[in-house]
């Protein structure tokens, strides 16, 4: 068995005097669909931020393809070449149309090892309003446009914090479809956290963990 | 990434218009005002030459007083006008310094239509055109062979012309004087605006106004020309004549430094109220950067997150305050060229003295002073931002929207 895409190992991490994680260790096999389950302010979303390399530990270490990230430095060419977001609030470019919100990333990465716009926002159903400012799209189509940014620079591993949050149970249905979608048109690995209990019932799922006070089980 | 470095500041000034507006017009208010000031400096100060220049001499010698001062004061019981001590003209005229001599005589008349008015009347002579390089709005100049001793009309100064609403080849009536009757004459011509004193008078070869006034060989002024070569004998002969108790003489070198320091004292003033405009469109500008890094706040952080180096941001801020701070500087400085000329007549109204001609002028290195300046000013006002996007907090941002 190889090294797997991303493993944490006794990772740790304390804000101020409140102890978040306590020593998770996390394998992710490339090509996995993992789902972080657990309730709000139990370190899901401090999980992923580790995993991203947004937020570096208090101990233990993270690797991510056989390689160790280095403490202590801007992680942000490493993020940019193997890791995708999307973010609870979209975070999208307003100003920018939909199309120009994937190119911009696709073109920090410098084109390469990237997927085509086309392909990743055809399934998305926003042929009419590919070239419209994303400020005039709806919230649903806004979503759209951020799972499909998400996978824009390439990525190896694409992290999704609660996409469906905010949504009804048919929207949020249809954001994991389109979620999935991508991920088997792009080969690529996905780690989401969420809240909803409902979510680790579809089938589509590779595996699912629970973080509870800090610590991490398989279901 | 390069394509998207002015994409995407210029669609967040579309995206955003009435900050972006804002910013635009506060720049072009500073640039205008700056602008306007710097033209101002350069226009007065070549307006003020130029009418060095057109005086045409380098010594003015007078009989003690200004004679123009002295014609109103006779006219409200006054002792009247002094005269020059005969014999200075050939004086001077044989002085191997002077190059030309300019004798003139004013002589004031009651208006008889009007007893608080009056005219002046100057005696010249009809080089006098060539030596101040006047210049004829309608019209035309004494004639040179004969003009000397009598002419079949008057010469209107800019001022008098408008006052009497007399034009070229109009009638035009000298009033009697010391039992003469009056004498009817024609306008031969209106001078252009000079800016000075003749604007308001009325001139007559100098051997007539002494015949018409019953003032034969009186003078009150002669202009001097000297050679600009000799400058020390020039100096030398203005002491002398200075010395003399009944003369007094101007040089216009002196005229010229009073100016020039005035411009000075001028100068210090408008360049503190540069840098207080500047520093004010400075303020506005750091104000709409922020404001827009505030809005944008989550974004920056979500594209740092993604993987786009602080470098890239930093200068995506910096190229849209470019844009906006370019714009503003070009608009303000076309106002500033466009509306000069209004501008220098507002200007005239609180200047103790006003030159002929514009007063605003904005040559191209005033404009390439503005929009360098403006250029430095949006750098230095993207540097806020710039220290601010590196201590953004990715996280901080992401969770704060």
């Amino acid at each position: 068995m190889g090294a797997p895409l991303l493993e944490l190992i006794g990772v740790t991490h304390a804000f101020e005097d409140r102890s978040i994680l306590r020593g998770v260790d996390l394998r992710v096999e490339e090509g996995e669909h993992l789902l972080v389950q657990g309730p709000s302010g139990s370190g899901k979303t401090t999980l992923l931020n580790i995993a991203g390399a947004l937020l570096e530990p208090t101990s233990g270490e993270v690797v991510f393809s056989g390689e160790r990230l280095p403490r202590g430095s801007d992680l942000a060419s490493h993020r940019l070449r193997n890791i995708g977001f999307v973010f609870q609030d979209f975070h999208l470019l307003e100003s920018l149309s939909a199309r120009q919100n994937l190119d911009i990333v696709r073109c920090a990465r410098g084109g390469e090892h990237v997927h085509s716009i086309d392909a990743l926002l055809r399934p998305l159903g926003l042929d009419d309003r590919l070239d419209a400012p994303v400020r005039t799209l709806s919230r649903g189509e806004r979503q759209r446009v951020a799972l499909a940014r998400a996978f824009a620079n390439g990525p190896r591993l694409v992290l999704a914090d609660e996409p469906t949050a905010s949504l009804d149970p048919s929207h949020a249905s249809a954001t994991l479809d389109h979620l999935f979608g991508l991920a088997e048109v792009t080969q690529t690995t996905v780690l989401m956290a969420s809240h909803d209990v409902g979510l680790a019932q579809r089938a589509s799922w590779s595996r699912c963990v629970t973080v509870q006070d800090g610590s991490l089980s398989e279901v | 990434m390069k394509q998207y470095a002015v994409l995407w500041p210029l669609a967040n000034i579309r995206a955003n218009p009435w900050i972006s507006l804002t910013s635009i017009l506060g720049v072009a208010g500073a640039t205008f005002v700056v602008a306007t000031l710097l033209g101002f400096l350069t226009g007065y100060e070549s307006a003020v030459r130029r009418d060095v220049d057109r005086m045409g001499y380098d010594l003015l010698i007078t009989a003690k007083g200004c004679p123009y001062e002295a014609a109103t004061l006779m006219l409200r019981g006054g002792v009247g006008l002094r005269y020059m001590p005969d014999g200075v003209v050939e004086r001077l005229r044989a002085d191997a310094t002077v190059v030309a001599t300019h004798p003139t005589l004013i002589h004031p008349v009651r208006e008889p239509s009007n007893p608080q008015g009056m005219a002046i009347y100057k005696g010249v002579s009809p080089g006098l055109y060539e030596a101040l390089r006047l210049s004829m709005a309608q019209g035309s100049w004494f004639p040179e062979d004969g003009g000397e001793a009598r002419a079949d009309g008057v010469v209107l100064g800019y001022e008098a012309a408008e006052f009497e609403s007399r034009h070229a080849g109009d009638d035009y009536l000298i009033p009697g004087s010391a039992g003469r009757e009056p004498i009817k004459t024609k306008v031969l011509g209106v001078l252009d605006r000079t800016g000075t004193q003749m604007d308001g008078t009325t001139l007559l070869p100098l051997a007539q106004v002494q015949s018409l006034f019953r003032l034969e060989g009186k003078l009150t002024g002669v202009g001097v020309q000297t050679r600009p070569e000799r400058e020390a004998d020039a100096e030398a002969l203005r002491e002398r004549y200075h010395a003399e108790p009944e003369l007094q003489v101007v040089s216009l070198s002196q005229v010229e430094t009073a100016l020039r320091r005035a411009m000075v004292g001028m100068k210090d003033v408008v360049a503190l109220l540069a840098v207080v405009l500047a520093l004010l469109a400075a303020a506005i500008l750091v104000n709409t950067s922020l404001l827009r890094l505030i809005a944008e706040h989550s974004r920056f952080a979500a594209l740092h997150a993604i993987g786009f180096p602080r470098t890239s941001l930093a200068m995506a801020a910096a190229v849209e305050n470019l844009m906006l701070v370019g714009t503003g500087a070009l608009l303000g400085l076309s106002l500033a060229v466009v509306g000069g000329g209004p501008t220098g007549q507002i200007l005239a109204d609180y200047l103790p003295y006003v030159p002929a001609g514009s007063l605003v002028e904005i040559p191209a290195g005033v404009a390439v002073v503005v929009l360098g300046g403006a250029l430095v000013l949006s750098l230095v006002t993207s540097l806020v931002p710039a220290f601010r996007l590196r201590r953004l907090g990715d996280l901080t941002a992401l969770r704060g929207s």
